[in-house]
């Protein structure tokens, strides 16, 4: 029996194949019209796709995870582009086959009211994603302990203090920094998130993305996402390097990229 | 050091993608649904894909050896500390 694999829905677009191959590797990706809306699929083996065995691999099989995750991701990408632009698009989570045509009919008729309802939220709009990074911790406790009040004071403390007392004093100098340091980068950081959300139609704060999955040394701050109007795309970027400007002085860094499919905006 | 940037470019954006993949996107009922692991399972588990063993090493993740029940070296060296300071207050 023959299964679809589903990747994202958008408006019809005339075009009706995509050149991606499908999440088997071999199939090819193709459009399913339904009134103004067309469903982007591929074909897949129901037995295969249904079977334990993709079932345990899904569960357990990592770099299997990892390449079918990147084919959904590539696909929705291709979907997305048009003639130099970008249109509007849904995607689909992770892991959607519908049985047969009919079984795809039956989602599109059930759904057609929600999905009309998310492509005019999302229409000409674009998700992008802002990450704010610790570069140089140093440099950010440095910067507070020449601005707070009560650091300074502690300082001038311990230099009057002999030697013996001002060690603990040091130590207790220490933690106030840090917490000092905690402080203020919760406030930079809802500051830059707020910031950025006035130009924006919606926001998103999502999960920070620990080293070992960045690959970077520094560590991350804030991940959100943004979505955007067309037009005020290159007023976002704008702000966006003048933040990171202002944010580098600091010891921080805000770095963006998109647009991405509206994953979070749907 | 290009290369490294590369990289983590590209780390950074695996994990991405990744994120919003398995997590994200508009959910409805389809006929089968391949079903991951609970996500923050597979969070755990995928620093360990994006990061090979010694890219991961370079950047100083190296928690797995240190961790007692990932590597019998670590056991090692834990129970030769234990039996030195033994010894010491012995």
């Amino acid at each position: 029996m023959e299964g679809l694999y589903f990747y994202c829905i958008r408006k019809r677009s005339g075009i009706p194949s995509l050149l991606a191959r499908g999440i088997d590797g071999k199939g090819e990706v193709f459009i399913f019209p339904y009134h103004e809306l067309e469903a982007v699929v591929s074909k897949v083996s129901l037995e295969e796709f249904s079977s334990d065995e993709i079932q345990k691999k899904a569960r357990e099989d990592l770099s299997w995870i990892k390449e079918k995750a990147i084919i959904h991701e590539k696909v929705i990408e291709e979907a997305m582009k048009r003639n130099e632009g970008i249109s509007s698009i849904i995607p689909m989570k992770f892991g959607i086959v519908l049985k047969e045509k009919e079984g795809l009919e039956q989602v599109l008729n059930e759904n057609y009211e929600r999905f009309k309802t998310i492509l005019e939220k999302i229409e000409g709009k674009q998700e992008w994603s802002v990450k704010v990074y610790l570069k140089n911790r140093e440099k950010f406790e440095q910067e507070i302990k020449e601005k707070s009040e009560a650091i300074r004071k502690k300082e001038k403390e311990i230099a009057s203090l002999p030697e013996g007392m001002a060690y603990f004093m040091e130590e207790e100098l220490k933690e106030v920094t840090s917490r000092e340091a905690e402080k203020e980068l919760n406030n930079i950081v809802d500051f830059t998130f707020e910031s950025l959300k006035k130009q924006a139609a919606d926001s998103a704060i999502c999960k920070i993305l620990e080293k070992e999955l960045t690959g970077r040394p520094e560590p991350m701050v804030l991940n959100a996402a943004y979505l955007i109007s067309e037009e005020k795309i290159e007023d976002f970027k704008r702000e966006i390097e003048d933040l990171n400007q202002k944010m580098q002085a600091k010891g921080l860094s805000v770095e963006y990229s998109g647009p991405w499919p509206p994953y979070n905006f749907v | 050091m290009a290369e490294r940037m590369a990289h983590a470019i590209e780390a950074t954006n695996l994990a991405d993608i990744l994120e919003r993949v398995l997590d994200k996107g508009i959910v409805i009922a389809g006929d089968i649904q391949i079903r991951i692991a609970d996500i923050e399972l597979l969070t755990i588990k995928i620093r360990l894909l994006v990061a090979s063993v010694d890219k991961a090493m370079e950047m100083g993740i190296n928690w797995w050896q240190t961790d007692s029940y990932l590597s019998s070296k670590a056991k090692i060296e834990e129970l030769e500390e234990e039996i030195k300071r033994l010894k010491s207050e012995a």
